[in-house]
C-alpha cells in the first residue's frame, strides 16, 4: 500500500508542479484581453471616449482618426454581456468619460455567456479582465479550463515564436488588416451570413434577444445617470453579405435600437450597414472592415456624423 | 383509488420540475468530473485505512454509493434502496420455503415482476401509453393520452437487472441466499458499476463482498492503467467524436454522403469509447478496491462475423440475457425453428432494453437479422479464438471479414443514433446515394484519435485492455512505464473534447 501510495503522490504531484509551470507561463503570453484592460486602467483618469464592442469596433473604429483620449477596448466575440460588466466595472472610475461608442455586430443580439458555445471567452474575462461569472473554480485556471486550447496558445507563442495580440496603442486589432486576409473571404461570405442566422433561430421565445436589449437599457440608463452620451454604431458590412443577411433578423434589430434610442435622450444610433461607400478592399471579411483601410476610412466618416448629429463638434476636443 | 395514489406518488416524487430548479439538482458525478476526482481517493484512503473491519467497510461501500449515486438526484436512492430490499427479502423467503418449489416460484415471479414493474413505469410507461393511443387512433379511437414526464433513473436498467440475477439464481440453487443485508446492498449499489455497468452477477460479486479484502499492489496498478485507459477512450475518442455526430446528425439533410459516412464511424467509435471507456473505468476502481468486476468488452469491433461481435460486445448484458432468457427459453437444445425464435427474442428484448423508443427495437431486429443466417448454417460459433493470433497483421480474409463486420455493425448504429426509423432509413439513403465529392466539413482530428485507439488496441488485442503493459520487454523499465503513464494522462487531458455524459447512463 505505501509504495502504491508514494508512486500515485510522485505522479499527481509531478504532474501538478507541471500544470502550475505551464498556468505561469500562459499568463505571460501577451493577449488583447489583458492589454485592454492595462490601456483602461492606465489611462482612466484621462480617458473622454471610450470605443466598446465586438469585433466589428475592435477592427473597424480607429480612435487615432476620431478625437483626443480616446480608446477602443471592444473584443471579438464580445458579448453583451461582458460588454455590460466592463462598463459597469469601470464607468465610474472614468470620471471624464463623456462618450461611449458602442460598435455593434448585428448577430450579438442572439449571442450570450452559454459555456457550452465558448467557454474560452468567460475563461479569459475572468483570468485577464477580472470580469467574473462566479460559477466554476475551474475557470480560474486557463490550463484546466481550456486544455488543448490553451496549449495552441502556448506553442504559438513560446515554440513557434508567433504574435499573440496585434492591438496598437489605442487598442485597435491589426489582426484585421488586409495583409492578413484569407484568399477565399469572399466565398466565405455565404457561410457566414447563414450561420449567423442560424443563431436567430435556436433563440426559441426571444429570450437572447429580450435579454441583450435589456442590456442596451441598462448601459443606456448608467450612461444617462452620469451625463455620457452613448453612439449605438452599426459599422459597414460587405454588399454581398448585406444581400443575404436575413430580413427579419436585421429589422428586429433595427427596432431594438430604434426603442433605445427613443427611450433615452442620451443615446444616438448611427446605421451603416447596407452603406454603399465601401468597396472590397474596406473589408477584412464579409462583416469586417480591414483595420489599415476601411476602418480608417469608416472612422473618418463616422466622427463627422457624430459631431453632426450631436452637435456638440467643438466641445468634443 | 390504489393506481391513483401510485401516480400521485410518482407526481410528487419523481416527475420534472422547472428547469432552474433541476440546475441545482441534476449534477451527476461523472467518472471524468472534478467532483469524481476528489471523492476516489477519499473514499480509498477511508476503506482501506479507516473502515478496516469487513462489516463496517461493506457499510461505508453502500454508502459511499449512495452518496455517489445520490448527487445526481437523492429521490431516487428510495427506488433503489425499495428494489434492493425487496431482492434481498425474497432471497430470505426462497430460503424458508425450500423444498415447496410453488411457493419458491410464486415468490421469484412477485419479485421478477415488481422489478420490472418498477423499470415499466419509469422507463416504458409513456412509449406503451402513446403506441396505444395509437393504435386506437388507427382504428377510430381517440384516447386523450396523457404523456407523464417521469425523469428516467440513471441506471435503472443495471441495477434492476443485478437484482433479478439475484433472485433467479436463489430460486435455480446457483447461489445460497444471503443474510447479510449491509454485503447485499454493497453488491446492488456498488458505485464504480451502479450506473452502467458491467451488470453483476450475485455468484461474481455477492461472494467478494462476504470476505475480507486485502489489498494488492497489481491489481491496484492494473486498475490505475485501465482507469487511464478508459478516460482516453471517454474523454479523447467519445466526445471528440460526439462533437461531428450531433452536428452530422441534426443538420443531416444538409450533408453529403460522405460526411454521413463519417458522421456513423464517428458515432460507431463514439458509443464504443464511451461505454467501454465507462466500463474499464468501472472495472479498474473496482480493482482499487480489491473487487474484480466482469469484462464487458473484447475489442468488438476486430469480429469476424456478427455472431464474433456479440460475443465481444456489453459482454455482461449479453451473457445476461443468454443466461436468463434464452436457456430457460430453450436455448439452442431444442428444434431450428425454436431455437431461431430464441435468438429474435433475446435481440429484440436487448433492443428494448436500451429504451422505449422503435428506433432500439429495430436495432435489436436488423442484429437479429444478421445473425439468423449464421444460426441456420451453423457457423454462428466459427470464430472464438483471437482474430490473427501471433500474428502482427490480420490476413486479407481477416481484413475483409472485419471490415465487412464493421460495416454492418456501423449501419445498425444508425439505427439506434436516430430519433425514429425514418430518420434512419433516410440517413442510410442519403448516406449511399448521395455520393457527390465534399470535403467534410466536420472536424478530421477524431480520425487521429480513432487511429491512434485502433492501433493501441489491435497491438494489445490480447490483453484485457489497451493500456495493459505489464512489466515484460521494454515495459520491464519503470521510465518506459511512466512515460506511457504521462504521455496518455497528458493527452487524455489536453486532447480531451468537450465533456459529454455517458451515453449508457440513459439505459
Amino acid at each position: 500500500m505505501k509504495r502504491f501510495l508514494k508512486y500515485v503522490a510522485i505522479f499527481a504531484v509531478s504532474l501538478i508542479l507541471l500544470a502550475a509551470g505551464t498556468e505561469y507561463m500562459l499568463r505571460q503570453v501577451p493577449n488583447s484581453l489583458a492589454y485592454k484592460r492595462h490601456l483602461l486602467e492606465t489611462h482612466k483618469g484621462e480617458v473622454k471616449n471610450l470605443i466598446i464592442g465586438s469585433s466589428v469596433a475592435n477592427c473597424g473604429i480607429n480612435p487615432a482618426y476620431l478625437w483626443g483620449s480616446t480608446y477602443n477596448v471592444a473584443i471579438s466575440g464580445e458579448w453583451f454581456r461582458f460588454n455590460q460588466k466592463l462598463i459597469n466595472r469601470y464607468i465610474d472610475d472614468l470620471p471624464h468619460l463623456k462618450r461611449l461608442v458602442w460598435g455593434i455586430c448585428f448577430h450579438s443580439f442572439w449571442m450570450d455567456d452559454n459555456p457550452d458555445i465558448d467557454i474560452s471567452s468567460i475563461v479569459n474575462h475572468n483570468i485577464y479582465m477580472g470580469i467574473s461569472e462566479g460559477r466554476n473554480l475551474l475557470y480560474d485556471s486557463e490550463l484546466l479550463s481550456l486544455g488543448a486550447l490553451s496549449m495552441r496558445k502556448w506553442s504559438k507563442y513560446y515554440i513557434r515564436r508567433k504574435p499573440t495580440m496585434h492591438c496598437d496603442s489605442l487598442g485597435v486589432d491589426h489582426s484585421y488588416d488586409l495583409e492578413c486576409r484569407k484568399r477565399e473571404w469572399l466565398e466565405e461570405i455565404p457561410s457566414m451570413a447563414y450561420n449567423q442566422h442560424k443563431a436567430m433561430i435556436e433563440d426559441k421565445g426571444k429570450r437572447l434577444y429580450r435579454e441583450n436589449v435589456n442590456r442596451i437599457h441598462e448601459i443606456a440608463a448608467l450612461c444617462h445617470d452620469r451625463g455620457i452620451t452613448l453612439f449605438l454604431v452599426m459599422p459597414p458590412v460587405h454588399p454581398s453579405y448585406f444581400e443575404l443577411v436575413n430580413k427579419e433578423q436585421l429589422a428586429m434589430v433595427r427596432a431594438a435600437i430604434k426603442e433605445v434610442t427613443e427611450r433615452w435622450d442620451n443615446v444616438y444610433s448611427m446605421e451603416y450597414f447596407g452603406d454603399p461607400r465601401f468597396a472590397d478592399d474596406d473589408f477584412y471579411d464579409g462583416n469586417h472592415l480591414s483595420a489599415d483601410k476601411g476602418g480608417i476610412k469608416f472612422t473618418k466618416i463616422l466622427k463627422h456624423d457624430i459631431e453632426v448629429v450631436s452637435g456638440f463638434a467643438e466641445s468634443l476636443n | 383509488m390504489q393506481g391513483f395514489i401510485v401516480l400521485l406518488f410518482i407526481n410528487l416524487l419523481f416527475l420534472r420540475r422547472k428547469p432552474n430548479f433541476y440546475f441545482f439538482i441534476i449534477i451527476y458525478m461523472l467518472f471524468n468530473s472534478i467532483e469524481f476526482l476528489v471523492f476516489l481517493p477519499i473514499v480509498f484512503l477511508l476503506y482501506w485505512f479507516v473502515f478496516k473491519p469487513l462489516k463496517w467497510q461493506n457499510l461505508f461501500v453502500v454508502v459511499v454509493s449512495y452518496i455517489f449515486y445520490g448527487w445526481w438526484d437523492w429521490r431516487f436512492l428510495i427506488l433503489m434502496g425499495f428494489t434492493t430490499l425487496c431482492s434481498f427479502l425474497s432471497g430470505l423467503f426462497l430460503e424458508r420455503y425450500e423444498g415447496c418449489r410453488s411457493k419458491q416460484k410464486w415468490i421469484s415471479v412477485s419479485n421478477i415482476t415488481l422489478n420490472l414493474l418498477i423499470l415499466c413505469i419509469f422507463k416504458y410507461c409513456n412509449f406503451f401509453g402513446e403506441n396505444l393511443a395509437l393504435l386506437c387512433q388507427s382504428v377510430g379511437w381517440e384516447i386523450d393520452w396523457v404523456t407523464l414526464d417521469i425523469l428516467l433513473p440513471v441506471g435503472i436498467s443495471f441495477y434492476t437487472f443485478q437484482a433479478l440475477s439475484y433472485t433467479i439464481d436463489v430460486y435455480q440453487h446457483k447461489i445460497k441466499p444471503t443474510h447479510d443485508i449491509v454485503a447485499f446492498f454493497a453488491f446492488i449499489s456498488f458505485f464504480p458499476q451502479l450506473v452502467a455497468g458491467p451488470i453483476e452477477r450475485a455468484t461474481n460479486l455477492l461472494p467478494q463482498f462476504s470476505v475480507k479484502r486485502n489489498f494488492s499492489y497489481e491489481k491496484a496498478v492494473d486498475g490505475m492503467q485501465q482507469i487511464l485507459w478508459g478516460l482516453f477512450k471517454k474523454m479523447v475518442v467519445a466526445d471528440n467524436c460526439a462533437m461531428a455526430v450531433n452536428a452530422i446528425f441534426s443538420d443531416y439533410q444538409a450533408m453529403s454522403g460522405p460526411e454521413l459516412l463519417m458522421g456513423a464511424i464517428f458515432f460507431t467509435f463514439q458509443i464504443y469509447g464511451d461505454f467501454s471507456g465507462y466500463s474499464d473505468i468501472a472495472i479498474g476502481t473496482a480493482r482499487l478496491f480489491g473487487i474484480n468486476l466482469m469484462r464487458n468488452f473484447n475489442y468488438p469491433y476486430f469480429s469476424r462475423d456478427i455472431a464474433e461481435f456479440w460475443r465481444r460486445w456489453h459482454i455482461s448484458l449479453t451473457t445476461w440475457f443468454r443466461d436468463y432468457i434464452y436457456f430457460p427459453l430453450g436455448g439452442s437444445r431444442c428444434s431450428k425453428l425454436k431455437t431461431m425464435r430464441n435468438t429474435l427474442v433475446i435481440f429484440l428484448v436487448s433492443g428494448f432494453w436500451h429504451g422505449a423508443n422503435w428506433t432500439f427495437i429495430c436495432w435489436g431486429a436488423y442484429h437479429a437479422l444478421l445473425f439468423l443466417p449464421l444460426l441456420v448454417l451453423g457457423m454462428n460459433r466459427k470464430y472464438t479464438d483471437e482474430v490473427a493470433k501471433g500474428r502482427l497483421l490480420p490476413s486479407v480474409k481477416e481484413f475483409i471479414q472485419m471490415l465487412l463486420t464493421f460495416f454492418c455493425v456501423l449501419i445498425g448504429w444508425i439505427i439506434f443514433r436516430a430519433e425514429n426509423i425514418h430518420q434512419a432509413w433516410d440517413y442510410i439513403v442519403r448516406m449511399i446515394t448521395g455520393f457527390r465529392f465534399a470535403l467534410p466539413a466536420h472536424g478530421k482530428d477524431p480520425f487521429i484519435y480513432i487511429g491512434i485507439l485502433l492501433v493501441v488496441e489491435w497491438l494489445q488485442r490480447n490483453k484485457q485492455f489497451g493500456l495493459q503493459i505489464g512489466t515484460h520487454g521494454i515495459f520491464r523499465y519503470r521510465t518506459v512505464r511512466w512515460v506511457v503513464y504521462y504521455v496518455v494522462f497528458i493527452s487524455t487531458f489536453l486532447l480531451a473534447g468537450q465533456q459529454e455524459e455517458f451515453i449508457y447512463f440513459q439505459f
